[in-house]
């Protein structure tokens, strides 16, 4: 056994147990590292006592083949900047809202450079600070902390996708019959709802730009979303009682989304990432974690991997399961197919 | 090594400081802060390679009083590693020089920085991710037992320097491979730009771009 025993500035090399003692102040507390250096790899590592110190060594004693390491052991030492660096400005954040802003970077899967946020997220991350109250109220929930990045993400699209949407939508049009009518009936009602808010939201900036009310801007997007449940739910029973039953995709049990509420910025971000057919159920995977920030990325992408692997040759029917799958697991189901077309699309290009 | 008279810079330096203010100056305020510049040359080379906070720690030797030689040691503590971040959980002990980087052009300590490391140390020292990258050598602040000190001066000298320890690092919430780590620490301080680079693909994942731009 070889002990590096890091003490006042110096380093020392001990080779036996016993040349520890009086090294070793049992009032303090010491990170031991053990190394088996055969492997090259770490064994374990612990925060002892100094009183607990030697006596934990003793299992190493005869072994020459370890390297321990001991430090002394301090309560985390941090350094944080709370500055957010957006562009070429700084602004200065609580740590509430760093760790709310960084979460949604993490989900929008933002590339960091040099730790300065991009500017096209300026206006996403600005409204979660402003959607973030600087004391301690409400910080430890959860859903509202998510639905606030859901406002953020959604207000993000509003305003930086909207354009998109119409030559999404057009492309759509001409290129796809497969149930056609009812996804371009959805973008149509979408695309009304999201001007809808677009316009509220001028409509109440203009007068209001001082007094920030964040209660009401969010209470629109609410009123809108439902809104919008509302009139699928009519069509939905509509189509159910004209339309003859076929197997469709399992009704999902939280709301169905389309590709115009997706980041397609965001998504293009994603595929540069991914840019070979390998990457697919990665970029589904994101897809979906983009609409479900609770999901986990690792494991979905194992199970698209397996669906994608098992209809490869059919990409609806893979589609499909997905959904399915989504449905079962109670996730919000994003427009897969419409995803699987943009990516295979993207990469014909 | 640049010979340098201690005295003499230190009581020009306090004679400036009375000249502007008129008054005495306490002595326990301005530090002088002798610093081997590789340290910075070292890091400036890492940057190469992560986009993260990071921090070094160095052992300090005292001169005369309020004059210190920061020894050209260096450890690297047990620290998880993220953009805006740095938690270090091992000490070199008492009396040590703590530097660590500011992500971008933030130029000033945080809140928490006052808090915490600057507290904690009894030399803290920033310097800004930018500054490393252009390749300026200049600490930016600094923390004179807690306190920010009313006069300091950094002269630095030139040294190798030598890799006391390093520690377990998490970056971006992943453990690094200790060994390589290790490794990878001694090269980039011994300046040895083929081996930190090899170890540097090994360590560091392949979504990292900056090691995709790199041309060493």
């Amino acid at each position: 056994m070889v002990i590096n025993l890091i003490k006042s500035g110096t380093k020392k090399v001990l080779t036996s147990l016993s040349e520890l003692k009086g090294e070793i102040n049992s009032n303090d507390n010491y990170k031991v590292t053990v190394f088996d250096l055969t492997q090259g790899s770490l064994v374990s590592a612990n925060i002892l006592s100094g009183k607990e110190v030697e006596q934990f060594l003793i299992q190493y004693e005869s072994n020459s083949n370890v390297l321990v390491k001991i430090s002394v052991y301090r309560p985390k030492m941090a350094a944080a900047h709370m500055h957010l660096q957006i562009g070429k400005e700084q602004i200065e954040v609580t740590e509430e809202q760093a760790v709310k802003i960084a979460n949604f970077l993490k989900i929008m899967d933002v590339n960091i450079k040099n730790g300065i946020i991009p500017e096209e997220y300026r206006e996403a991350v600005m409204h979660i600070i402003s959607e973030t109250p600087s004391s301690d109220e409400d910080s430890d929930n959860v859903d509202s902390v998510v639905e606030k990045i859901a406002n953020a993400v959604a207000e993000k699209i509003i305003t930086i996708l909207s354009p998109l949407f119409a030559t999404k939508q057009k492309k759509t049009q001409e290129a796809d019959n497969v149930g056609s009518d009812t996804t371009n009936e959805t973008i149509n009602e979408v695309l009304t709802v999201l001007n809808e808010i677009q316009h509220q939201k001028k409509s109440q900036e203009q007068p209001q730009k001082q007094t920030s009310n964040k209660n009401k801007s969010q209470s629109t997007v609410k009123k809108v979303v439902e809104k919008k449940q509302k009139k699928t739910n009519k069509k939905d029973k509509k189509t159910t009682t004209n339309a003859p039953k076929k197997t469709q995709p399992q009704k999902p049990k939280k709301e169905v989304l389309t590709m115009n509420t997706a980041a397609i910025e965001v998504f293009d971000t994603i595929y540069d990432k991914l840019p070979n057919q390998a990457g697919l159920a990665s970029f589904l995977a994101r897809v979906v974690v983009y609409y479900n920030p609770d999901a986990e990325l690792k494991v979905i992408r194992k199970r698209f991997k397996n669906i994608l692997e098992r209809y490869r040759a059919d990409y609806v029917v893979a589609g499909e399961k997905i959904i399915t799958y989504l449905s079962n697991k109670g996730y919000n189901t994003p427009p897969i197919h419409e995803a699987i077309n943009y990516y295979t699309e993207r990469r014909s290009k | 090594m640049m010979v340098f008279n201690f005295r003499k810079l230190f009581n020009r330096q306090n004679r400036d400081k009375n000249k502007q203010n008129n008054t005495t100056m306490p002595e326990a305020s301005a530090p002088i802060i002798f610093l081997p510049v590789n340290l910075l040359k070292a890091l400036a080379t890492l940057y190469k390679y992560i986009d993260t906070e990071f921090l070094v720690e160095m052992p300090i030797k005292e001169m005369e009083k309020n004059i210190f030689k920061v020894e050209p040691k260096v450890f690297i503590p047990d620290m998880e590693l993220e953009y805006a971040t740095v938690y270090a959980e091992t000490s070199l002990g008492e009396k040590t020089f703590v530097l660590h980087t500011h992500p971008g052009d933030i130029d000033t300590f945080s809140a928490i920085d006052e808090q915490s490391i600057n507290a904690q140390s009894f030399i803290s020292a920033l310097i800004t991710q930018r500054n490393l990258e252009q390749k300026k050598y200049i600490i930016d602040d600094i923390r004179y037992q807690g306190q920010k000190p009313d006069y300091y001066s950094v002269v630095y000298y030139e040294s190798p320097i030598e890799v006391l320890d390093v520690g377990l690092i998490t970056y971006h919430q992943r453990l690094l491979d200790p060994i390589a780590t290790q490794q990878f620490i001694e090269s980039l301080f011994a300046g040895d730009y083929r081996s930190t680079n090899n170890l540097a693909k090994r360590l560091f994942n392949r979504n990292n771009k900056k090691l995709s731009s790199l041309s060493m």
